[in-house]
């Protein structure tokens, strides 16, 4: 792409400038290699410190915290892994643990899987770009404000969920449904989480269908695929990375949620549907068991990272492959 | 009399104060004021924090007065969020960003912060005072023979019940237990769902199970709350047992659906309507009614449950939060003198005006013709006052048992499973505690 | 935006393979999208509503007195702080989404363009401070803040919300500059142009779409936040809009749903209308996450 044979695109590190020109030093630019880095590193110093002093120094503290038997108020004790062997035996672990994965089922079904089939539908229909916006809406409130609204879509008596199935004569079939017995409770949390988040996948997925190459599909199409045939065997394999990257991101995202969970139930009632994220902020925020908290915090991470590793071999691999 | 101000000397002194208060910018004034007490001759105000929202201008009202009685006044600083507020005071408790005065829980909760040294030891005014406050109120906010903090507010726990529901169904307010289950049949069969129950906020699960169990057995309750009985044990059982048994007769509203405050916020209108007759809550709840359009003694009163074992002594519950000054406080002197006045007979009256609370100050008479009837029962039938779940038993436990609690509401069945339960953390709690 | 439906092969492709169903699948897409609209008919009509004709009426009942919104809004707007909060998280969102757009594009410079040693290493540094899980920051901030005096500061809000959206603008931008030819920046040199001066006269106005993005992305972002808006901050006016939306919800707060949600709508407007204004741009960006990698 260059004229010049000796400029490379700067993609592994270190090594000398590109192209160094006798009229640097009209910007005052000091000749020499040292002096010249030095310089650049004064690029990188407010990012990395506003990062390292804001995100990283209190990620390495939490794990240290995770340690300790902090209550917020006085001084803190070293006591190990114990704050880590009380979580295997706390029952509200286990079902903050298990709504987790509920969680993760949930959005893997609703949001990536009915996020792929509307993109389909809609990518086929013309009506697609009126919708598109419709479902997109959502995403640009807060999880906040749809925990909010969906708070009062789903109260008993007044809300507008009730509301309506006594209106058709469906009554039987009404729930208390943020204090429903548990999993219910988190299930009408994903439905409202759903609501939110379908927009982004439908569109990340409308882009990857659009970016499949014609030619597969044509000569599938000559050799007789059609229907359901033609979409499994030909248009998903296609879509593939698109699929890795919404599959990824979602997953990496329903261990995280926090607000819409907070804003509804709190993890109530009873603390059935607590997540992990919840637990953590309740313990350290709610209960003053920071230490016991901070444990939480370090088991989640440990998760998403090992999730965060898988999905970025997965991504790799398809660098290599186009 | 030199040291009188006349008129023309006090309007040019306060010009003179307004024009410079004008160039100031506001935080430098506060600074100043805050470093040298008088630089001007407007009163000294201090920072009161709480976390309930809707006393603020209540707060204020009580603090302009006593900035005009004593020369130090304050203003409330709002936390919307319980959690939140109580984290606030806990990290600044021990510097000196921490608030003058700021509002806490009575009992174990108190505890936590006068062990961390956050409160003020304010015995001194209590002693003053000693002849118009009650002992149960004192002990509550005494630990280790020092009192500390004002009480706040002083609030009953009755039952409110909707008069003309009463009157429809010729019922009078119940004085045995076995009055009070015919009144739940009656108004059952009436088509009115006789009880309020709620698990809004998490908290309201114990109301019920205190109710039950003091009433069955005072002595056991305290026990109970000192760690001395245990949650599996019999009487506690029972208790228990009885509240099942009035779930099972569809005596409750759904407590999922039934709100006080957050979401519908329908307790209000439903009690107004008549939908729901009754409803065991604090006599904070007053005003909520009042401001629903419930006229006190006309469409609301009150009464005390009666009790289950007619034997027992009888009992109230109450709540109090103290006003506490913050130990480390800035304007720590200053900040007693505003309990002092807070405290005195003056200061409790203009709270109870603007408030409508009851004070727990017995000369000072409440404004509500509701409050004044159940304060002259409580006075008249000798009843004991006996400190609310909430804060007579560590927190630790209690975060456990009101979930315990909210599941039992929601859920009923056998009690023993969920008494379990509360009791292993009780035996945790306990065992740290005596360490 | 460019028409998805005709770019993605829809009529040819398509069109076989479900060309009997056809009716159908219009049905479902638009009952879904109906139905996709519920929530914001509550959101929209509700305030409209007086506290008490919500109470007894239906939920699908229109609003006697539309004009009810107003009054609703006002009381929303003075309660919980919720408006010092609506002004608060206008200021962060500014602050933070344009520094953070800065500090990462010097950032991005340096490791693409200026030959920083370890570059990949410092690029990974920063941006692993997005792998981690929110809540793996929150004690240790809420510690340091306490310790520091930055507890519920506008300073401290605003530093931690530059901080958090710097690793995303470093990834986009770091890609995004990665493909500016490396002639444009021999030919500025030649014209004696400095490194900085490079940076600034032409990268940047070269990155004008990837940045509209990112101030979307990142406003938006930290318009939204609740976690740490909850954690590191408690008064009035220093407090974001979101913690002050669910403070709305308090026992004490006595507010009914009219109100609340009138709150809701005051907190979501802003994000709706600068995604209605900059939507054309985030095809863009969304392809940009897709493909940066």
């Amino acid at each position: 792409m260059s004229r010049f044979p000796s400029a490379e695109p700067v993609r592994s590190g270190g090594g000398q400038r590109r192209l160094r020109l006798p009229t640097d030093t009209r910007s005052g630019a000091v000749s020499g290699p040292l002096a010249a880095r030095l310089v650049a590193y004064l690029y990188l110093v407010p990012m990395v410190v506003l990062v390292g002093v804001f995100l990283l120094y209190p990620a390495a503290d939490t794990v240290w915290t995770s340690l300790t038997d902090s209550t917020g108020l006085g001084s803190a004790n070293f006591v190990g892994v114990d704050n880590y062997v009380n979580l295997i035996h706390d029952s509200a672990f286990k079902t903050s643990f298990l709504n987790t994965l509920y969680w993760v089922g949930g959005v893997l079904l609703l949001q990536v899987g009915l996020g792929l089939l509307m993109a389909l539908v809609l990518s086929s229909t013309s009506l697609g770009k009126a919708l598109k916006g419709i479902f997109y809406l959502p995403a640009t409130i807060s999880a906040a404000a749809t925990g909010v609204i969906w708070f009062f879509v789903f109260t008993p008596d007044q809300g507008i969920l009730n509301s309506s199935l006594r209106f058709v004569g469906l009554g039987g079939l009404t729930h208390s449904w943020l204090t429903a017995d548990p999993p219910l409770n988190t299930w009408s949390m994903i439905v409202a989480f759903t609501w939110q988040g379908l927009g982004p996948t439908m569109l990340l997925f409308l882009v990857g269908l659009q970016s499949i190459p014609r030619e597969p599909i044509e000569a599938a199409l000559v050799d007789g695929a059609t229907g359901f045939r033609l979409f499994w065997h030909v248009t998903l394999p296609l879509l593939r990375p698109m699929t890795a990257v919404v599959v990824g991101i979602s997953l990496i995202n329903s261990f995280k949620v926090f607000d819409i969970i907070w804003a509804m139930t709190q993890g109530g009632p009873y603390r059935s549907s607590e997540t992990l994220a919840v637990t953590m902020y309740r313990e350290s925020f709610v209960s003053f068991h920071v230490g016991y908290g901070a444990s939480v915090a370090v088991l989640l991470t440990l998760i998403v990272l090992v999730l965060s590793i898988f999905y970025l071999r997965a991504m790799f691999r398809r660098i290599e492959k186009y | 009399m030199s040291t009188q101000i006349t008129r023309t000397d006090f309007l040019k002194l306060g010009g003179a104060a307004a024009a410079a208060a004008a160039f100031f910018p506001g935080n430098a004034l506060a600074e100043l004021e805050g470093r040298s007490g008088h630089l001007f001759s407007t009163a000294k105000t201090l920072k009161l924090a709480n976390d309930k929202v809707t006393w603020k201008p209540w707060f204020n009202t009580a603090g302009q007065d006593a900035a005009k009685a004593i020369g130090v006044g304050w203003n409330a600083v709002e936390y919307a969020d319980t959690s939140s507020y109580q984290a606030a005071i806990r990290t600044s408790g021990r510097t000196s960003k921490v608030p003058d005065l700021y509002s806490w829980w009575s009992g174990w909760l108190m505890k936590e912060i006068v062990d961390a040294d956050f409160a003020a030891d304010v015995t001194s005014i209590w002693n003053k005072n000693a002849a118009h406050y009650s002992k149960g109120i004192r002990n509550s906010f005494t630990f280790n023979g020092k009192t500390y903090g004002a009480p706040l507010y002083i609030s009953y726990w009755a039952i409110i019940y909707n008069k003309h529901v009463f009157k429809d169904a010729k019922l009078t307010p119940p004085k045995t237990w076995a009055e009070f289950t015919t009144a739940l049949e009656t108004l059952k069969s009436n088509g009115i769902t006789p009880l309020g129950a709620t698990i809004d906020g998490r908290w309201p699960g114990f109301i019920y199970f205190e109710e039950f169990v003091l009433r069955s057995n005072p002595s056991l309750y305290l026990k109970l709350m000192a760690g001395k009985a245990k949650y599996t044990d019999a009487g506690v059982v029972k208790a228990m047992n009885i509240w099942r048994d009035l779930i099972e007769k569809d005596y409750f509203t759904d407590p999922g659906a039934f709100t006080l405050g957050t979401g519908a916020a329908n307790a209000v209108s439903y009690l107004k309507q008549g939908k729901v007759a009754m409803v065991a809550i604090g006599t904070w709840f007053e005003p909520s009614l009042v401001g629903g359009g419930m006229k006190p003694e006309v469409d609301f009163g009150t009464f005390i449950m009666p009790n289950i074992n007619p034997a027992v002594p009888k009992v109230v519950i109450f709540e109090s939060g103290p006003l506490v000054v913050a130990e480390h406080g800035s304007n720590r002197d200053d900040a007693v003198k505003a309990l002092d006045y807070f405290m005195s007979r003056k200061g409790q009256a203009t709270w109870v005006k603007a408030t409508g609370f009851v004070s727990p100050r017995n000369d000072v008479p409440s404004t509500s013709p509701t409050d004044r009837a159940l304060g002259a029962t409580i006075q008249k039938g000798g009843y004991k006052q006996v400190n609310r779940y909430w804060e007579a038993t560590p927190h630790d436990i209690v975060e456990v048992a009101v979930d315990q609690f909210d599941k039992f509401m929601l859920k009923g069945g056998d009690p023993t499973a969920y008494l379990k339960t509360i009791q292993k953390q009780a035996d945790k709690t306990w065992a740290t505690i005596k360490k | 935006m460019t028409g998805l439906t005709e770019a993605a092969a829809g009529a040819t492709f398509e069109r076989p393979r479900i060309g009997v169903v056809r009716p159908a699948l219009h049905v479902w897409a638009l009952t879904l999208a109906v139905l996709w609209l519920v929530p914001l008919f509550v959101l929209v009509i509700t305030p409209m509503k007086s506290v008490p004709e919500y109470q007894d009426a239906s939920q699908w009942a229109l609003p006697h007195d539309p004009l009810e919104l107003f009054h609703n809004l006002k009381t929303a707007w003075t309660s919980a702080g919720l408006g010092p909060g609506f002004v608060a998280s206008l200021t962060y969102g500014l602050t933070g989404a344009a520094l953070a757009i800065v500090f990462g594009s010097l950032g991005a410079y340096a490791i693409t363009r200026l030959g920083v040693r370890l570059g990949f290493f410092w690029f990974i540094l920063v941006f692993s401070g997005t792998i981690f899980p929110f809540q793996m920051y929150l004690i240790p901030l809420f510690t340091m803040y306490t310790d520091t005096g930055l507890y519920d500061t506008w300073l401290g809000m605003a530093l931690f919300y530059t901080a958090i959206a710097i690793p995303f603008c470093l990834f986009v931008l770091r890609g995004f500059f990665s493909t500016i030819p490396a002639e444009i920046q021999d030919a500025a040199r030649l014209d004696g142009a400095g490194d900085f001066r490079i940076y600034w006269r032409i990268f940047m106005p070269l990155a004008r779409g990837p940045i509209a993005v990112l101030f979307l992305f990142q406003f938006t972002w930290i318009w939204n936040d609740l976690l740490f808006g909850l954690v590191l901050s408690t008064s009035d006016g220093i407090r974001p809009i979101m913690p002050s939306l669910l403070g709305m919800q308090g026992v004490y707060a006595g507010t009914g749903p009219p109100i609340v949600l009138a709150g809701a709508l005051i907190g979501s407007l802003p994000t709706v209308i600068l995604f209605l204004l900059l939507g054309r741009y985030l095809l863009r960006g969304l392809t940009l996450t897709a493909g940066q990698v």
